[in-house]
């Protein structure tokens, strides 16, 4: 089973059920998923209500962070590198739904896929909960852009290793941080800002 | 007047991040955060302000069909409104609950001093030698 004949496969499924496709358009698109990850990490920082676990939460904050600035470069040295065309580039036009705007950058590795996952790993590995949240969000807005056309799923496969590299990454910068990091939470607490 | 689509993307994202900050804030009882008195107002507000904007996020290419914000773009704007958002809950909560927290003590360290008191408060209380 080759990379194009899964995406043919999950691609088929679009154009059935409008209400799926409508689904997978917003959830996928550039801004949707990537917003509502920030905005749980926001609640993260401030929502939990004794000290100890509001650390924990703001810890992964910080290597969640930390992780995205890690993937950007990641992604930044693959495009300089290595050059996919889209799917819509390369195939038949009929044999492609294409639900989307179509993109003109590197169909590997897909940038949301490693964005959202980047965010999402070191945030379960630390807070199960809204990890899990997060994880779903990246599950789903990744697998809708084999759907809506723009990515072939080994571009999304990358881009969701890629991410969860980087969040173990980061998790090990923000430990070997630790001193630096604690400084920043005492600052922070003097500002009642943490 | 055409508004640039960055500033659009701006001004959701201020909006979605007030009331995350909102929703939070009644979550852990940080009362010197709130707008609202009313508890239950005050969570109307946030799932308003913080579900609408993700709502247009959702919907963003059937609102804005033309114009594409590139990822570094989108992270610059993404933090100045985040933090735009962040003082300006701050400057409105201290504003609304300027008379409010009349008795207050010390305030303890952290985000725990805001449940008695407003951060305008904390501070001038350290000014004054309160704490």
């Amino acid at each position: 089973m080759t990379d194009t004949s899964v995406f043919l496969w999950i691609n088929g499924l679009a154009g059935k059920v409008s209400i799926i496709d409508e689904f997978f358009k917003g959830i996928s698109n550039d801004y949707f998923s990537l917003i509502g990850a920030c905005l749980v990490l926001i609640w993260l920082w401030f929502a939990a209500r004794d000290v100890q676990n509001r650390e924990i939460d703001q810890r992964a904050v910080m290597a969640a962070i930390i992780s995205i600035g890690v993937v950007s470069g990641f992604v930044a040295l693959c495009n300089e590198h290595y050059f996919r065309p889209r799917p819509f580039n390369v195939l038949p036009a009929d044999s492609i739904n294409l639900l989307f705007y179509q993109p003109t950058d590197s169909s590997f590795p897909s940038n949301l896929a490693s964005v959202v996952f980047a965010i999402a790993v070191p945030v379960f590995i630390k807070s199960r909960k809204a990890g899990a949240v997060l994880l779903g969000l990246a599950v789903l807005s990744s697998f809708g852009r084999i759907y809506i056309g723009i990515h072939y799923p080994l571009d999304v496969l990358g881009g969701a290793a890629l991410g969860a590299l980087a969040g173990f990454i980061a998790l090990g910068i923000s430990w070997a941080l630790g001193p630096i990091i604690k400084i920043l939470f005492k600052v922070l607490r003097m500002g009642h800002l943490a | 007047m055409i508004i640039p689509i960055s500033l659009k993307y701006g001004l959701l994202v201020f909006v979605g991040v007030t009331g995350v900050l909102q929703a939070a804030a009644c979550h852990n009882n940080l009362r010197g955060l709130v707008f609202f008195k009313n508890r239950y107002i005050a969570y109307i507000f946030a799932i308003l302000a913080a579900g609408g904007s993700l709502a247009s996020f959702f919907a963003w290419n059937y609102l804005f069909e033309t114009g594409v914000i590139a990822g570094s773009e989108q992270a610059g704007i993404f933090v100045l409104s985040a933090f735009i958002a962040v003082v300006c809950t701050i400057l409105v909560s201290s504003a609304i609950k300027s008379v409010s927290f009349k008795n207050r003590g010390a305030p303890p360290d952290g985000l725990e001093a805001l449940r008695g008191a407003t951060i305008f408060h904390v501070f001038w209380d350290r000014v004054n030698g309160k704490n």
